[in-house]
């Protein structure tokens, strides 16, 4: 009985899926994806040498482990943080402020590298300005802009809120008096 | 074993929820990253085979800014796809937390083209962009490794598409959504999530371009390169220091070596300037996607070599004086050589090249990649 189990266990592990005619395209365009991907695993060697090979597999080991493992968890938690920093917000305000906190993620992302990479320039034509100064003004005019538009935001949504209930104050005050 | 791990997987998936992500925003977000893709590819391979021509004898040599506005395009593009990856990889993330891992064989292959994909193209982005910093906190060398993993690249990308082309071609289309979709308080909705990742690449474009485009420059934040600046108003890769020429550069005895079939000529600086000159503004242009206008004055590289007996078509060796470098050595094809543009400049912006720009002598080309464009000339040979 276990072994009928592992059998079919063993079978369905191993079943490949099939194709008909119609997916020759699908077909082909996985063999030709193939192709590419073995001209690059197979071009590598030709030019890195055996611990440049063992370097890279160590840095496309990392970025899945770093991705995937720390930025998106990363992520995540920022996201609960949010949704409880922005509860009350109307949808739009809380759409501002995570629109502004990816650009300003992403743009620190990026610019991060740059102050590194800035202890060992050789050169003044290149990376020579303040990054470090740009990042803080770039910050600075994201939540300014940020502040502002959810301030906006919020303002029009309360007046509107208001007029709503004037008017069904008036609604209800007209039907007052034509039904005493 | 295999329960708990279940268990706890599910578990993480449900806290991780998000209404936003859906096959929709994956093909959405997919249908953006694979052309940028596919546009980084290709003008990735133009460079590459300018630098590396191998058999190929067909060059470009107009328009003369071909090369600026390709490796312009293949930075950029390069940069703003870094958010639309970020994008595609969250909004697939789900998918890791799936319980066994693997199911078959065939979803095992899967799995692995897959992980391929992505840690090529994490790497692949971050080397890119931390070359343009020049900086080279990697173990391998790095024009090399970008080549062969941007054709890992491009073959996963068809592997995956052709694995999940039903799924694609399901969402291609928008839907319409089912009525009565509520959005949780403080979360936003799929084309909020959208617009803010097209916000991002724009940010990120406008505030890095500058560097390549010079109608960008004011928002010019976070690209490593200026426009005008440096030495003569045009920035410099590698200084004449960096180069280790400063000795052999300004020695008065300079002379250019031209050689073909045995004959053999050597011209000072001063003879150089007594031929008849010419002057174009032309671009310089780095793989690193910086480039610059400059105005250039010398000797048509043709008129030169015409002086000891070569055709204008005739294939170049020309080496610099440096000592060592990967670029000391340049091949220049018959294409750049009969083109009237590509000269021995002497003068630029006006004014005898600065030493950090090639000075006595330097190479300048139509079309062609920086780091072609030798600098310190030491000797041209007519290989035939």
């Amino acid at each position: 009985m276990r072994r009928a189990t592992l059998r079919s266990g063993l079978r369905e592990f191993f079943r490949l899926p099939r194709f008909s005619r119609k997916q020759l395209p699908r077909l082909a365009l996985g063999a030709l994806g193939l192709f590419g991907i073995g001209v690059g695993i197979f071009g590598l060697p030709t030019q890195l040498e055996v611990s440049q090979l063992i370097g890279l597999a160590g840095w496309l080991a990392a970025s899945l482990v770093l991705h995937d493992g720390i930025l998106v968890p990363l992520s995540h938690l920022f996201g609960f943080g949010l949704r409880r920093l922005s509860y009350g917000l109307q949808p739009e305000s809380a759409a501002v402020v995570r629109t502004a906190l990816l650009i300003g993620a992403v743009l620190t992302l990026v610019g991060l590298p740059l102050l590194k990479a800035q202890q060992v320039a050789k050169n003044v034509s290149v990376l020579q300005d303040d990054y470090l100064l740009s990042l803080v003004l770039f910050w600075a005019g994201l939540v300014l802009a940020a502040a502002v538009t959810v301030l906006l935001l919020e303002r029009r949504s309360r007046r509107a809120r208001r007029d709503r209930a004037i008017q069904s104050e008036m609604g209800q005050s007209a039907t007052d008096s034509g039904n005493p | 074993m295999t329960r708990f791990l279940q268990a706890r997987m599910e578990g993480v998936a449900t806290r991780l929820h998000s209404p936003v992500r859906s096959t929709r925003l994956t093909v959405v977000l997919g249908r953006l990253l694979g052309p940028a893709f596919l546009i980084c590819f290709g003008t990735g391979l133009f460079s590459h085979y300018l630098q590396d021509p191998g058999d190929i004898t067909f060059f470009l040599t107009r328009p003369v800014w071909i090369y600026q506005v390709t490796q312009g395009i293949h930075i950029t593009v390069g940069i703003a796809s870094i958010p639309l990856l970020f994008a595609k990889l969250w909004s697939v993330f789900p998918e890791l937390l799936k319980w066994p891992p693997i199911k078959n064989v065939w979803h095992g292959l899967e799995r692995a083209s897959i992980a391929l994909f992505v840690s090529a193209s994490l790497v692949e982005l971050t080397i890119g962009l931390i070359n343009t910093y020049k900086w080279y906190p990697w173990p391998f060398p790095f024009r090399q490794t970008h080549y062969w993993l941007a054709w890992v690249i491009v073959g996963s990308l068809a592997l995956h598409i052709a694995v999940k082309l039903p799924i694609i071609a399901e969402h291609w289309r928008k839907r319409r959504e089912p009525d009565g979709a509520s959005r949780p308080a403080g979360r936003w909705p799929r084309r909020g999530f959208l617009a803010a990742v097209g916000l991002s690449s724009f940010t990120l474009v406008l505030t890095t371009a500058g560097q390549s485009f010079g109608w960008l420059a004011p928002f010019n934040l976070f690209a490593p390169r200026r426009m005008g600046t440096g030495p003569q108003a045009v920035p410099v890769n590698r200084t004449a220091a960096e180069a280790k020429v400063l000795a052999l550069a300004n020695d008065p005895g300079w002379a250019l070596q031209v050689t073909f079939r045995g004959r053999s000529a050597a011209y000072s600086l001063a003879e150089l300037g007594a031929m008849p000159l010419s002057e174009h503004q032309l671009p310089i242009a780095c793989v690193e996607g910086w480039s610059q206008y400059a105005n250039w004055r010398g000797v048509p590289i043709r008129d030169l070599i015409a002086t000891v007996g070569a055709p204008a078509d005739s294939l170049l060796r020309i080496t610099s004086l440096e000592p060592n470098g990967g670029y000391r050595i340049m091949t220049m094809p018959a294409a750049y050589t009969q083109d009237a543009q590509t000269m021995v400049a002497l003068q630029l912006n006006g004014e005898v090249l600065d030493l950090d720009h090639g000075y006595p002598a330097r190479i300048i080309a139509p079309g062609r990649p920086g780091v072609l464009q030798t600098k310190w000339l030491k000797s041209v040979e007519v290989l035939g």
